[in-house]
């Protein structure tokens, strides 16, 4: 059902194809990998929520990305293949917006075009799939439940989709017991319906006894098809893709190795009554037992001296023999012994290897690190200043002639800077749309003849066209200094005798921080564009289906703004802010040459433009 | 808003040392414990008013222990964490005292790395902490080195948050909320989001802290985590319902000892033996075996998933192929089988 670019077939060694890897409708897929390979960006592709890059992937005949027509433009979302899948983001009760549970899965019923009365069915069964047996549930508000009920609610709607693929992203994460078992209940039953589900989630022993076939997802893009039995007799391919092994899975294949058939040692009862106990079990119960009453007083030196003699009597004479009790104490201190070390040395590797990782990447972006310090390097004071000079040249612009030069100077500023305002593309666009039609309907109000309105359109044009060139340039700022170092300058811009005011100091922070979070919360909005998305499969078209999807996306991103909101006050205050202290300041900033040369040709350039076209 | 009470408390100690002066206050308290008597805390205005986040909970934290704090997803560990630290809620009754952790907010460390990272570099982060912790301008650079260098940071120092992983950014709050010595620690699901890779290094540090003398508590969902000797602490429903140690946590006190479950009647403690006959239906049914019954783990009361690992100890107990104490840490498992031939 799917063609997904760079896999692996199974045991091969290095027998890469790009094309070919299907997975039937009617089985699990655990999607396995380590912090960052990609699992969720992977799933995202899948749906087709994320430009597919390398991943072609179709459902049926149905590929998620069609070939644009008009060519250009390049790949186009098809619309049809959206109803293939139904898709739970990680904490999807994050995604709820409806007033009630009816509603929510009538949502997610609707772009099916169901019968009513399939719809009912699908409903009751969705609710009985998440514990729910009583209709009245159906009324209940969302926003009035417990965390888990949302989840419950969230999934409810994810299951009452008739799709043929499940697409599920950490849908057991912070769930209880039973809300494990439930699922796993759910996603059998769907799998004997014949449904396909693919399946990311970090409670391995959870999910793994569950799937069909795995997918190891590397650090490095490639993909290995395995099943699960294959990973109890080799867990080490875990290993090769990233990921650390499990120490469940470590003991699985120690029962693997002591003759537990590997089908076995997935579900632990049957695990266990395959063992075979041996006589040294007894005594292993036993050594456990000192080993834990070791543990407990621990550093215990009398008793390490007394290891460490025995030790030696050990090497010096080989054929005496201890009593075995303390001979197997002695053999499980040396193992954690070596263990320890040998863990050691791991977390030695590891460490080097993340510092390795990002050692690439950092040669990676430094194209784009230079970038970022050409501006920063200067004291954001003298930037500042700059900025409001060149403002008030732009702002003496009084004709389009004027403008143009504004433009040319602006541009040319942004391209000297290597400022990409690519981030605030939806606000500019927003901005000239919303400047467009004001003057429309402000000429259309200025009087009956065309010349007049005409006239009154550009005038307000101008005006408009003039603020956006400043706003251009201040959007740059936030993109070139950090919200920090512009606290630290306003507030020695503020401050009296190296003492900045308290209201200062508050005002500052505030303002300092809500550009911070400005990225963040644009993050947020896509991840419930995204959702909506994937639950309304809509792709907008015309102004009443964005207007709805906006609506539909705002409630939820509020809500979590506030969550976040919550959250930041609770970091802040952690870190002492707010207290009465005055925070003190590690530096201080300093106008150097380049400053002043900022300063003055921005003065220059602000003169210029004002003598220039101030007569028009 | 939140937290003014514990602000205001703030604001006395400063008056008595001086602003900028220490800010490891332990004052004239000493090693006095955490308190936490008999508190109350409802949920948030405009919802149900039934709703409790936290009941009568009674918790005494010594100085310098570590506490594990377990619990699913709304039982009210979060609030009780927080609560620790330091951060009081509005509508709260009963008494807090804090003891050897001082009045003012502990540091504490969140899930989401996004919404508590306030520069945009590391040692931006780190920085800001320190100054608003009130440590001399002429330390801070020094002290920010070492603790970005502790964090395993020092070479991405100057990176901005876009360019490191959840993992590094996690590691940056880390060592900006622990770059000044404290006397207690807060970690509220902070390795949630991370790989186990990750989630080590974050546990180290938290235990060198804790070796160091630090109080710390370790809020989290991962069984995993406990060590067997830790003090946990489990909440369901608002409650607190187990506090005792890890390995009898997860596999019921050998010797049917209830000492370890805290002895409050009335706020729903159930003894371990009663746990087992109360969940054996609800898939704890492997304790009541033909060969009698046996302590049943306390973290299935707290409504826990039990893992791969504890279900096949407690599964081999029952078979008599094991006896108790039963494994917790991989280490204890290797034993195991290292006895069990290969």
């Amino acid at each position: 059902m799917d063609g997904i670019r760079w896999r692996r077939g199974e045991e091969e060694s290095e027998a890469f194809r790009t094309e070919g890897l299907v997975f039937t409708p009617g089985s699990i897929i655990l999607l396995m990998g380590a912090n960052g390979a990609g699992k969720s960006t992977l799933l995202e592709k899948i749906a087709g929520l994320r430009p597919p890059e390398d991943v072609l992937a179709a459902y049926g005949p149905d590929a998620v990305w069609r070939r644009s027509r008009l060519g250009r433009s390049g790949l186009r979302l098809n619309g049809h293949s959206l109803l293939s899948y139904s898709y739970a983001s990680q904490a999807p009760e994050e995604g709820l917006f409806a007033r009630s549970v009816s509603d929510e899965l009538a949502y997610s019923l609707r772009p099916y075009g169901l019968t009513e009365e399939t719809a009912k069915l699908r409903r009751q069964e969705a609710l009985s799939a998440v514990g729910w047996n009583s209709e009245e549930w159906l009324e209940r508000d969302p926003y009035l439940m417990s965390g888990g009920e949302r989840r419950r609610t969230a999934l409810a709607a994810v299951f009452a989709a008739p799709a043929p693929w499940l697409l599920l992203d950490e849908p057991t994460a912070g769930l209880d017991g039973a809300g494990h078992r439930m699922i796993a209940r759910k996603l059998k039953k769907q799998r004997s319906e014949g449904t396909g589900i693919v399946l990311v989630s970090h409670d391995s022993d959870w999910a793994l006894p569950l799937a069909d076939e795995t997918l190891l997802l590397a650090t490095d893009g490639t993909v290995r098809l395995c099943s699960r039995e294959q990973l109890v007799r080799h867990p080490e391919w875990l290993a090769e893709a990233g990921m650390r092994v499990p120490e469940w899975l470590q003991s699985a294949h120690r029962l693997w190795k002591s003759g537990v058939p590997a089908e076995l040692t997935m579900d632990p009862a049957a695990a266990a009554a395959a063992w075979r106990v041996e006589q040294r079990s007894e005594s292993a119960a036993r050594v456990l037992a000192g080993a834990v009453v070791d543990s407990g007083k621990e550093a215990n030196g009398e008793k390490q001296a007394e290891l460490d003699r025995q030790v030696g009597e050990d090497q010096e004479t080989v054929g005496e023999r201890k009593a075995s009790e303390a001979r197997q104490a002695r053999e499980a201190q040396e193992t954690s012994r070596e263990r320890e070390a040998e863990e050691e040395q791991k977390s030695l590797r590891e460490r080097e290897a993340v510092e390795r990782k990002a050692g690439t990447e950092l040669k990676k972006h430094r194209q784009l690190g230079a970038a970022r310090h050409r501006l920063a390097g200067f004291d954001p004071r003298s930037v500042w200043l700059a900025y409001a000079l060149v403002s008030f040249g732009l702002f003496a612009l009084r004709d389009w002639l004027g403008l143009a030069v504004g433009a040319a100077i602006v541009i040319g500023l942004l391209l000297a800077g290597r400022i990409s305002l690519r981030r605030w593309r939806g606000l500019i666009v927003n901005y000239a749309v919303f400047s467009v039609m004001t003057s429309a309907i402000f000429a259309s109000g200025a009087g009956s003849e065309w010349a007049v309105r005409g006239e009154a359109f550009t005038d307000t044009l101008l005006t408009f066209t003039r603020t956006m060139l400043i706003l251009l340039l201040g959007l740059a700022i936030p993109l070139v200094m950090s919200p920090l170092s512009l606290r630290r300058s306003l507030e020695q811009m503020t401050s009296i005798k190296g003492k900045s005011p308290m209201w200062a100091q508050r005002g500052i922070l505030a303002v300092a921080l809500i550009m911070r979070f400005v990225p963040v919360l644009l993050e947020l909005w896509e991840r419930f564009a995204k959702i909506i998305r994937a639950r309304g499969k809509m792709l907008a078209r015309g102004p009443i289906a964005f207007g709805r999807k906006l609506r539909d996306t705002a409630l939820p991103f509020l809500l979590a703004l506030f969550r976040l909101g919550d959250e930041v006050v609770l970091a802040l205050e952690s870190r002492g802010v707010g207290g009465i202290r005055t925070a003190t300041r590690a530096q201080r900033l300093r106008w150097r040459g380049r400053d002043y040369a900022l300063a003055s040709g921005a003065l220059l350039l602000a003169l210029g433009l004002w003598i220039g076209f101030r007569s028009g | 808003m939140r937290g003014n009470r514990s602000l205001m408390e703030a604001a006395d100690v400063d008056k008595e040392s001086g602003p900028g002066a220490a800010v490891f206050d332990r004052s004239d308290r000493g090693g006095a414990p955490l308190e936490v008597d008999c508190v109350t805390v409802h949920g948030g205005e405009g919802e149900d008013e039934t709703a409790v986040r936290l009941q009568q909970a009674t918790l005494t934290l010594a100085a310098g222990e570590w506490l594990t704090v377990v619990g699913v997803n709304g039982s009210g560990k979060s609030t009780l964490s927080r609560l620790l630290a330091g951060l009081m809620p509005e509508s709260m009754s009963g008494v807090v005292r804090r003891g050897f952790a001082g009045d003012g907010v502990s540091p504490i460390v969140l899930q989401q790395p996004r919404a508590q990272l306030f520069g945009e570099t590391p040692r931006e982060e780190v920085v800001f902490a320190l100054e608003w912790r009130g440590v001399p301008a002429e330390r801070i650079s020094d002290v920010t080195e070492e603790a970005l260098h502790r964090a395993g940071l020092a070479a991405l120092a100057d990176e901005p948050w876009e360019r490191l992983s959840g993992g590094q950014q996690q590691m940056a709050a880390f060592a900006a909320a622990t770059a000044y010595p404290s006397p207690l620690l807060v970690m509220d699901e902070a390795t949630s989001m991370l790989d186990e890779d990750n989630r080590d290094v974050v546990m180290t540090r938290a235990r060198e802290l804790h070796a160091d003398g630090t109080a710390v508590v370790w809020v989290t969902q991962r069984l995993d985590e406990l060590g067997p000797d830790d003090r946990v602490v489990a909440v369901g429903e608002g409650r607190i319902i187990y506090d005792g140690r890890g390995r009898e946590f997860l596999y019921g006190s050998a010797d049917g000892d209830s000492g370890s479950v805290s002895g409050q009647a009335d706020s729903g403690a159930i003894g371990p033996g009663t746990v087992g006959r109360l969940e054996a239906g609800a898939g704890g049914g492997e304790e009541v075996s033909d060969g009698g019954v046996w302590p049943l783990s306390p973290c299935l009361r707290a409504g826990l998933r039990l893992s791969y690992l504890m279900e096949l100890a407690l599964e081999l107990r029952r078979l008599g192929k094991l006896r108790d104490p039963l494994p917790v840490t991989e280490r204890e498992w290797q034993i195991v089988w290292g006895n069990a031939g290969k």
